[in-house]
């Protein structure tokens, strides 16, 4: 969970220095957590747009909040924290305005453009295949499971930490996770290659070309 | 082939390594002469090395600009900002006793000094604004006076109403009150996951709202929260004809509460207060930041709402009710949310009562505080015994 290439401790500089005003420190860890919180929100909200200000919103409150920080938990524990709370307040409040719709699940949306990551283009290809399925697969899950497996696939939390962010007990994360890593699977196993065995949906792809 | 149901979510603590070390042998023991939990397991490997790295995420372009230019117009974080915020929540901490008493019912707060523009709170020294709201809003439940340079406001008047009675004296009234208190201090901590030493430390003014919050409640509330819409309208659509007949259950918690006061009359008669106000609506947005929104009254009672501008996040509403006497009245109204109270849906005399109702169509929590509940918050002030009640619906 911890952003690479960075000692705990200039982390827990920054956090001390913004909490005591210092804009300028607040600064680099927008740039340390950006993506994290970004990546956060992007998979909670669905879309771009709506990612973006929550993330934004998320920010904001850990500056105005920080002087009621007391690193109790870790920094990045309670920004997901923040960042989970934003999303959700901001579903809560489209959702009052655009009736019953609900957030997008577009996964066009998620633009989730990923840099080369210097293989061959079917490598490529097949990697990206394969992130979309995810993606989409991540959408298609209730939040609370979406929210419980992005923490702990994408931002590496440890149950007790996912336990911490979203406030609730182990027991609850472990549940959530087990489950909806099978719905997950599930979905993966309709619409994807993942786990095409030698036989069927490899064969009927050749088919097909 | 099919995993073994009984060792489904182990395997998924396993595959992320949060077995115990007892676990951990019964699933290598187990896997040894399986094949479909084995299956299973390598499907979930392979799904968690599919997932993304966080750091190829392709963040909008200028979005940390956009988020510090944010920080530094909110400047000085809770300095600044605080300044305009203090008006309102250091009256508030007066009546913050009663939204202590009040386990489980978010949003007893009140506003009260900023109503008529010439709020006292006289906040002059930064260092000493960042510092106030921990004092006077964690100090008033227990020891009945508020602390701090910009203290004078809310306690001179509170002390200049006698008929109505102040949030310090409800407070000092019930031994319970003051427990509560701390717990409710200690949940709007825990929320930033901040400290549990309540004294020490107030809620975030901006982020914080406060709200009793039993830790079980809120332990099971993400179950309920996807907001869902269509849920949240059937409930809506039961509860929001407004002109049922009132006082079906007054909650216990919260029956008859006397009003808190926000001042003293002034001398004006009605029609002063009635001109006033329409004066205070069609000039909008005062030096203050605040404006009159709206006002209904009965020939002798009016009740406003007034809306502070230009706070972070969201317009801050306060509730006030002006007597038959001219005695101003704060009326409580629940969190809407981490950012402020709700602003009243509708509101209405009905003979020698005054009611208004809010209605949400979702629970709210923030960790372990709750904001509100889903449903109709009715409330209803009697006139003439100058009590209010709450009856959530």
């Amino acid at each position: 969970m911890k952003p690479p290439n960075l000692s705990p401790q200039q982390e827990t500089l920054w956090v001390d220095r913004a909490r005591r005003g210092d804009a300028d420190a607040f600064e680099s860890l927008v740039h340390l957590y950006e993506k994290r919180v970004y990546a956060l929100a992007l998979r909670l909200c669905g879309n771009p747009d709506d990612a973006q200000e929550a993330a934004q919103e998320a920010f904001l409150s850990a500056w105005q909040g920080l002087p009621f920080f007391r690193g109790e938990s870790s920094f990045a524990t309670w920004l997901y924290r923040l960042t989970n709370n934003a999303c959700i307040d901001l579903l809560r409040r489209e959702s009052r305005h655009r009736g019953a719709a609900g957030p997008s699940l577009d996964n066009e949306d998620l633009n989730l453009d990923l840099p080369d990551p210097g293989e061959g283009p079917q490598e490529e290809a097949e990697r990206r295949e394969l992130r979309e399925t995810i993606e989409a697969g991540l959408q298609a899950l209730s939040p609370d499971h979406r929210t419980v497996l992005v923490l702990r696939e994408i931002h590496q939390l440890s149950y007790d930490e996912i336990s911490e962010t979203l406030d609730l007990d182990v027991g609850t994360v472990k549940s959530r996770i087990s489950r909806g890593r099978r719905q997950l699977r599930n979905f993966l196993a309709e619409h994807g290659n993942l786990f095409a065995p030698p036989s069927s949906k490899a064969s009927e792809k050749e088919g097909c070309k | 082939m099919k995993y073994c149901e009984e060792y489904a979510a182990l395997l998924d603590a396993f595959a992320d390594g949060e077995c115990t070390p007892e676990e951990a042998a019964r699933v290598r023991e187990h896997l040894a002469g399986c094949a479909g939990c084995r299956a299973y397991l390598n499907e979930i490997l392979k799904m968690k090395a599919a997932f993304p790295d966080p750091e190829d995420t392709e963040v909008p372009a200028g979005f940390a600009d956009g988020v510090m230019a944010a920080v530094r117009a909110d400047a000085a974080p809770r300095k600044g900002r605080t300044r305009r915020w203090m008006k309102v929540l250091l009256p508030l901490a007066a009546c913050l006793a009663v939204a202590v008493a009040v386990r489980g019912l978010p949003g007893w707060n009140a506003s009260g000094s900023v109503s008529d523009g010439t709020a006292t709170a006289a906040v002059s020294d930064e260092k000493e604004t960042a510092a106030a709201p921990a004092q006077s809003q964690t100090g008033t439940a227990s020891d009945n006076t508020l602390t701090g340079s910009s203290g004078t406001a809310g306690s001179s008047e509170v002390e200049s109403a006698p008929r109505l009675t102040s949030g310090s004296q409800r407070a000092a009234s019930g031994g319970e009150t003051a427990q509560a208190g701390t717990g409710q201090q200690g949940s709007a901590a825990s929320q930033n996951t901040a400290p549990k030493d309540a004294a020490a430390d107030p809620p975030a003014p901006a982020n914080d709202s406060v709200s009793g919050s039993a830790a079980d409640e809120a332990a099971e509330a993400p179950e309920e929260l996807p907001a869902a819409a269509g849920e949240a309208a059937g409930l809506t659509a039961a509860s929001g004809t407004g002109q049922e007949p009132w006082a079906s259950s007054v909650s216990p918690e919260f029956g008859n509460q006397p009003l808190a006061a926000a001042a003293e009359p002034d001398g004006s008669t009605y029609e002063e207060r009635l001109a006033s106000l329409d004066a205070q609506i069609a000039a909008g947005v005062d030096e203050n930041g605040f404006r009159v929104d709206s006002h209904t009254e009965n020939g002798s009672a009016i009740a406003f709402v007034g809306e502070l501008t230009g706070t972070p996040h969201q317009d801050q509403y306060g509730l006030y009710l002006y007597l038959a006497d001219g005695t101003k009245a704060d009326l409580p109204l629940p969190w809407s949310s981490g950012e402020g109270v709700a602003r009243p849906d509708s509101m209405w005399f009905d003979g020698d009562a005054f009611v208004y109702e809010i209605t949400f169509d979702s629970y709210s929590y923030q960790s372990s505080s709750e904001y509100h509940v889903q449903g109709t918050y009715h409330y209803t002030v009697d006139l003439t015994a100058q009590t209010i009640s709450l009856d959530i619906r």
